[in-house]
């Protein structure tokens, strides 16, 4: 019998192995390498956190060398917006885009912008997560939930409501990210305007947070103790920041949370659609989604990914589901209306 | 008598100037980088599809939120040219008329301040002074134990503070260089009668340096005017927009250009309205005339005045320079910013991040490359209008020099879309390449290196062209080798001047860059969204790095401080 | 060598006329000193005959060339002029003998002969062995004599000099005076001179030209001009003299009050106003001699009398009039102030000349040599 010492090593190999060779399986079965190889890169608008898009970019990279990815991650508003202008622009730079709004979707669809690809083996994933049209499928998922520092907020007083954010003994030290530039944010706005209303925000503005643009901000003014309670922001962020070992805790209020799909097409006019391809079935792959939901705390649509034990299922939790075609119609009218509360 | 000798006339054509048609290229090419972005800008402002109308501008200008904006400018300029001059003023004649102790290191310091990205500042400041995290709040806390922070740089003092330190080297320029003009024995005077120090500063020189006093708060208040990247990081998080802000929120999908356009013209007759005020001021000279025949200056004795002076001057250097610094270079090094430096804070994470992150070379690239292309043509140009000007060479030759400097009274957001309503509809496309950012920084920088174009050549007697001139050399061959090699450190300078403007611009970028073409300013702010500190207290040192490299050379080059420092070794 | 010839040259600038309709004649090889106050338009119009100014008006020929005129200006650089400016205008970058050899390229002279040609320049400039310095490191009066040597070794049809004394101390400047009128004799150069300075233009000059608000007031010899002004504005500029304000009587003299004098013409319309000139070295302390002939002799008061080392400037109170007379004495002072004296005023020395300056009349030069 082998030596416990050498068990995990020996894991650690065997993995390795079988990932080599089921990446040079892969390789050797696809024939889109070749063509992407010519057409030498994917460009990806994504909302995904940096940190995480570069990971999945280098994963690309190192299974098909001579394929770049070139990552351009910036808020989803923000996403939608470049993508527009350079259009107007007469401009095709983007092959993938994958933002955190679900409304964009339809517009885009609306506006034949996207190309219609079903991603290999995406079949097996949940009915949130696929266009009926097949145009574009969800990525990942998160929630957003309420977040404190432990150092400076007690388990006792925590939050544990959407409600109990309203409350005056927390003026001051909120801290909200912005429906104008997240999509994350977007879908958390107008799942409440379903929940509570827009009264809510009109009283939670009243508390002053502070305001940050990505979904991604709020966990680390959080962590480092510069608001110590943030009103939403995407679960990932926050779980990330916890694993660091920031003074973290994550708040699922009985409320709800509200559910954000973030959805990923390729673009009708994609200047490297084999790349594209290429890149879009690696990102849907079981593997990838795996890695999406080991280090960056994502949920995923395939059944077949493992979460982490402290986090909790999506089955287990009240989520709050937006419609698409709702946030489509009403993003002016989230947008506005926030700035009309909270000033900017 | 014999037949009159018929007088010889000359020929038209060895008359002509041969030089006129590059002037006049010259001219024409400065004509349309600003009056051309401005029509569009114009004529976006009263268009829609129902054709002329002045819709836009009722909205604008009527709509609540859009009116708070605009009053929230008013207070920022007003207070932080205040401010500025306040803290300007005094500094400037500490340094330049008294035996203050290390006035070349406070002089040094004042240009550190100067060049520093004032959106930097901002940032390092958020990382100071932020409610809760921030370095000096934590600080107070720890020792007086009170619950509520010292300061909250969000907010609008926050904002007019962090605006100042990084706009009074403005006025702390106009006025050195005037006090540099007065000579002691307008002072002296006053003295003999029995004034002392103070009296003598209050009542003398004051009055005398009041013109150079007025501009330089007008210069920062228009400099104040047209930030944008301080109100992003200080003014959004806590609820407020200014004129620039919102105008960068009008570019939001979907983009709202009539709206931009309109709301664009206030800011811009604001500016030139004050640009005109700074003008009369000055008189035609462009400098502050002053009484007396210039001639000694001899230095103010401070007494036992003069470790508190200093004390107070690195105050204010400590909170633009030090301070900031400091933290930014913490930050760089740190796992998590806002815990002490320990060794397991201590990182070099943060650096292999950015440097290794795709958009972050790119940018770096482009950056490099926008920074000299400007500054090669627009130090070119710069210097062949001012010379067109300074030697007077064609008719119209004061609407030129005007022209160039003209570009001051455009803040960069409204340039920005103004270039991107000409440049993004054919014919000429260029919206999603590098020349459009090329043409908003060229058109930028034209003022500044103008101006110093302007002060190299007014040094260069014209008798010395002349006197090339008359002994048989043409206007060109004149230029080459007369004027070019007197004028050389001064074109060094204005290239230098250019470089580090267009490296540290955002105002502009953060409107026309498109992801292929990020620069690092974009990046930065970039990262700021997405709370990335380590990665932009990397980047913000690295562009701290280059621009004071270029201050080096630049001043090796010029042989003298550019500060207001007089030119040492006579130039023959 | 060619002569310079001027006529109706106008410039203004902006509303202002700088020259207005000026006329001058400048024989080859002569040296005529621009003179007048500060705006009478001797350097723009020294600026116009460079080739740096377009006039609106009028011509420019030097010998039959013509090379201004309000249609066409041939540059400066192919003018074959030469030029000494105010403030010398030396290159710093450049040697002494850099600075000298610079013209002679464009005459094509070949490098060899140029070397030469500097030396000899500069040896008579006095400056020989300077080659290699920097302007920086010469004084003034240095300076000047490069910016000399540049002029002349390039051998220009004309001259033209800008006030090249002005920046001098007191005593190099009368030093220099002369050194510029040797060279002259020397070269033979037309020139046109300019200056603000009266005692410079009569030592420098063959003709002095005597400008006032753009026009030429008077022309002449110096001694002509000094002898013989033919305006108030001329007689005040050039020299020290008294003015007496009086009206003729159509029989060779004037009078003012009870005051008569008689003066040097005789063709004056009765009660015509005229304003007398009167040299105050011309009038002589004490009563005439054998030769007095029709002197005026006039009863007076000192004054005032001021010891000027090698003279005495006298302040004269004539009896019965308001007028006071300046005069020259010799030294040591013969009278004190209060002493009763006679002063003889020969008739040649009272130039009367017309009441009312009108600049309008321009002398155009030719007038008698």
């Amino acid at each position: 019998m082998t030596d416990r010492r050498h068990v995990i090593p020996l894991i650690v190999l065997t993995l390795t192995a079988v990932l080599s060779v089921w990446t040079a399986e892969a390789r050797a079965q696809d024939p889109r390498l070749e063509a992407a190889r010519k057409e030498g890169k994917v460009v990806w608008y994504t909302s995904l956190a940096l940190t995480s898009s570069e990971k999945v970019a280098k994963l690309f990279e190192t299974a098909y060398p001579g394929v770049k990815v070139e990552v351009h991650r910036t808020g989803s508003q923000r996403i939608l917006q470049r993508m527009m202008q350079e259009l107007q622009a007469n401009i095709k730079n983007v092959d993938v885009v994958h933002t955190s709004d679900a409304g964009h979707y339809v517009l885009l669809k609306e506006k034949k912008l996207l190309m219609r690809y079903t991603p290999a083996g995406v079949e097996v994933f949940g009915a949130g997560f696929k266009d009926k049209d097949g145009y574009h499928y969800g990525l990942r998922a998160t929630v957003n939930v309420i977040a404190y520092n432990t150092k400076v907020v007690s388990p006792a007083e925590a939050p544990r409501t959407w409600k109990d954010l309203l409350d005056p003994k927390w003026r001051g030290r909120l801290v909200t990210a912005h429906p104008g530039y997240s999509g994350v944010i977007a879908t958390h706005v107008l799942a409440l305007v379903h929940l509570h209303g827009w009264d809510y925000f009109k009283a939670l503005a009243q508390n002053k947070p502070m305001l940050v643009q990505s979904a991604v901000d709020p966990s680390g003014v959080v962590a480092s103790g510069e608001r110590p309670v943030a009103a939403n922001g995407g679960d990932y962020t926050f779980y990330q920041v916890k694993k660091k070992g920031n003074p973290v805790e994550i708040v699922y209020p009985k409320e709800g949370v509200p559910l954000v799909v973030s959805p990923s097409a390729i673009t009708s006019f994609a200047p490297h659609p084999n790349a594209a391809r290429l890149f879009t079935d690696f990102i849907f792959s079981r593997e990838i989604q795996q890695v999406l939901a080991d280090t960056e705390g994502l949920y995923s649509g395939h059944p077949q990914v493992t979460y982490p034990a402290d986090k909790p299922r999506l089955s287990d939790l009240k989520v709050l589901p937006v419609e698409a075609e709702e946030l489509e119609k009403r993003n002016e009218e989230i947008k506005t209306r926030f700035v009309e509360f909270f000033g900017a | 008598m014999p037949e009159a000798v018929a007088a010889a006339r000359p020929r038209r054509w060895e008359g002509w100037d041969r030089a006129a048609p590059i002037w006049l290229l010259a001219a024409a090419a400065l004509v349309g980088l600003i009056l051309l972005p401005l029509g569009w800008l114009a004529y976006m402002s009263v268009r829609s599809d129902a054709g002329f109308t002045l819709a836009h501008y009722a909205r604008v200008l009527g709509d609540p939120p859009l009116q708070k904006a605009l009053w929230n400018t008013v207070v920022l300029a007003f207070w932080s040219g205040l401010l500025a001059l306040v803290i300007g003023a005094p500094l400037a004649w500490l340094t330049a008329r008294t035996d203050l102790p290390w006035r070349r290191s406070i002089q040094h310091l004042v240009m550190a301040s100067f060049v520093t990205p004032p959106f930097l500042g901002a940032f390092a400041w958020v990382m100071l002074a932020g409610p809760n995290a921030g370095y000096l709040n934590r600080l107070y806390r720890d020792w007086t134990g009170a619950a509520d922070p010292l300061v909250n740089i969000f907010s609008m003092p926050g904002l007019i503070f962090v605006v100042a330190i990084y706009t009074f080297p403005y006025v702390y320029i106009m006025i050195a260089n005037t006090l540099g003009l007065i000579a002691s024995d307008l002072e002296d005077a006053a003295s003999i009668l029995g004034a002392g120090r103070f009296q003598v500063a209050r009542t003398i020189t004051l009055p005398m340096v009041l013109p150079a006093i007025l501009s330089g708060f007008i210069l920062a208040v228009l400099q104040a005017l047209a930030l944008f990247g301080s109100p992003a990081i200080l003014a959004l998080p806590a609820g407020f927009h200014t004129v620039t802000t919102q105008l960068w929120a009008f570019f939001q999908y979907p983009p709202r250009v009539e709206m931009a356009a309109a709301f664009s013209i206030p800011l811009l007759l604001a500016t030139a309205l004050l640009l005109i005020a700074q003008k009369r001021l000055l008189g035609r000279r462009g400098y502050a005339a002053v009484g007396g025949k210039g001639g000694q200056r001899r230095v103010i004795r401070l007494g036992r005045w003069r470790y508190p002076a200093l004390g107070a001057c690195l105050l204010v250097l400590g909170a633009a320079v030090f301070l900031p610094y400091g933290i930014l270079l913490k930050a760089a090094f740190s796992r998590a910013w806002a815990q002490p430096l320990t060794a397991e804070n201590f990182t070099l994470e943060n650096w292999s991040f950015t440097f290794l992150y795709s958009t972050t070379q790119s940018a770096i690239v482009n950056t490099i490359e926008l920074g000299v292309l400007t500054a090669c043509i627009g130090a070119a140009l710069a210097t062949l209008l001012a010379y067109v000007t300074n030697r007077r060479l064609v008719a119209g030759h004061q609407v030129l020099g005007f022209l160039a400097v003209a570009p001051v009274v455009i803040p960069g957001v409204v340039l920005a879309v103004a270039l991107f309503v000409a440049y993004t509809r054919p014919p000429f496309l260029l919206y999603g390449t590098l020349w459009i950012l090329f043409l908003a920084y060229l058109t930028k920088e034209m003022p500044v290196g103008y101006s110093q174009s302007e002060a190299t050549l007014r040094g260069i007697h014209p008798e010395l062209e002349e006197a090339g001139r008359i002994l048989g050399a043409g206007r060109f061959r004149v230029l080459h080798e007369i004027t070019a090699p007197l004028a050389r450190s001064g074109i060094i300078a204005t290239w230098c001047f250019v470089f580090i403007g267009v490296i540290r611009e955002l105002s502009a970028s953060i409107i026309l860059f498109t992801p292929n073409t990020k620069v690092m300013s974009v990046v930065i702010f970039d990262l700021k969204e997405e709370g990335q500190f380590g990665a932009i207290a990397v980047l913000g040192v690295f562009m701290l790095a280059m621009t004071f490299v270029t201050v080096v050379v630049m001043q090796t080059v010029l042989g003298r401080d550019v500060m207001g420092g007089r030119q040492a070794g006579g130039a023959g | 060598m060619p002569g310079i010839t001027i006529t109706g040259l106008t410039k203004r600038f902006g509303d202002v006329g700088a020259v207005v309709g000026l006329d001058l004649t400048v024989r080859p090889g002569e040296l005529v000193a621009l003179l007048g106050p500060s705006g009478c338009g001797k350097t723009t119009t020294l600026r116009l005959v460079a080739g740096f100014l377009t006039p609106e008006g009028g011509e420019i020929r030097v010998g039959d060339r013509v090379l201004s005129s309000a249609a066409v200006v041939v540059p400066p650089e192919r003018r074959r002029m030469a030029m000494i400016f105010q403030s010398y205008a030396l290159w710093p970058h450049m040697t002494v003998a850099q600075n000298v050899a610079y013209g002679l390229r464009f005459a094509g002279v070949a490098r060899g002969d140029r070397e030469r040609r500097v030396d000899e320049m500069l040896r008579a400039v006095q400056l020989a062995g300077y080659g290699a310095r920097y302007p920086g490191e010469l004084s003034g009066g240095q300076q000047q004599r490069v910016a000399v040597a540049r002029a002349l070794v390039v051998e220009p049809e004309i001259l033209l000099l800008d006030e090249p004394l002005s920046n001098l101390d007191a005593s190099l400047r009368e030093e220099m005076r002369f050194e510029i009128r040797r060279l002259h004799e020397r070269f033979a150069i037309t020139t046109l001179y300019v200056t603000h300075d009266q005692a410079e233009a009569m030592v420098i000059s063959d003709r002095v030209a005597v400008l006032r608000e753009g026009r030429v007031a008077q022309i002449g010899a110096p001694a002509e001009l000094f002898e013989h002004p033919r305006t108030r504005f001329v007689a005040e500029f050039v020299g020290k003299t008294n003015l007496i304000d009086a009206v003729a009587d159509g029989a060779g003299s004037v009078t003012r009050g009870t005051l008569r004098l008689r003066v040097a013409a005789e063709s004056l319309a009765p009660r015509a106003p005229v304003v007398v000139s009167i040299r105050p070295h011309q009038i002589t302390l004490g009563a005439p001699g054998r030769d007095g002939g029709d002197a005026n002799v006039l009863a007076g008061t000192v004054v005032r009398a001021s010891y000027l080392g090698d003279a005495v400037d006298y302040q004269v109170a004539i009896d019965g009039s308001d007028v006071v007379l300046r005069v020259t004495g010799g030294a040591p002072a013969r009278s004190r102030p209060g002493d009763a004296v006679a002063l003889t005023v020969p008739a040649s020395a009272c130039v009367p000349l017309p009441a009312t300056d009108d600049p309008g009349r321009s002398d155009t030069g030719r007038g008698p040599s």
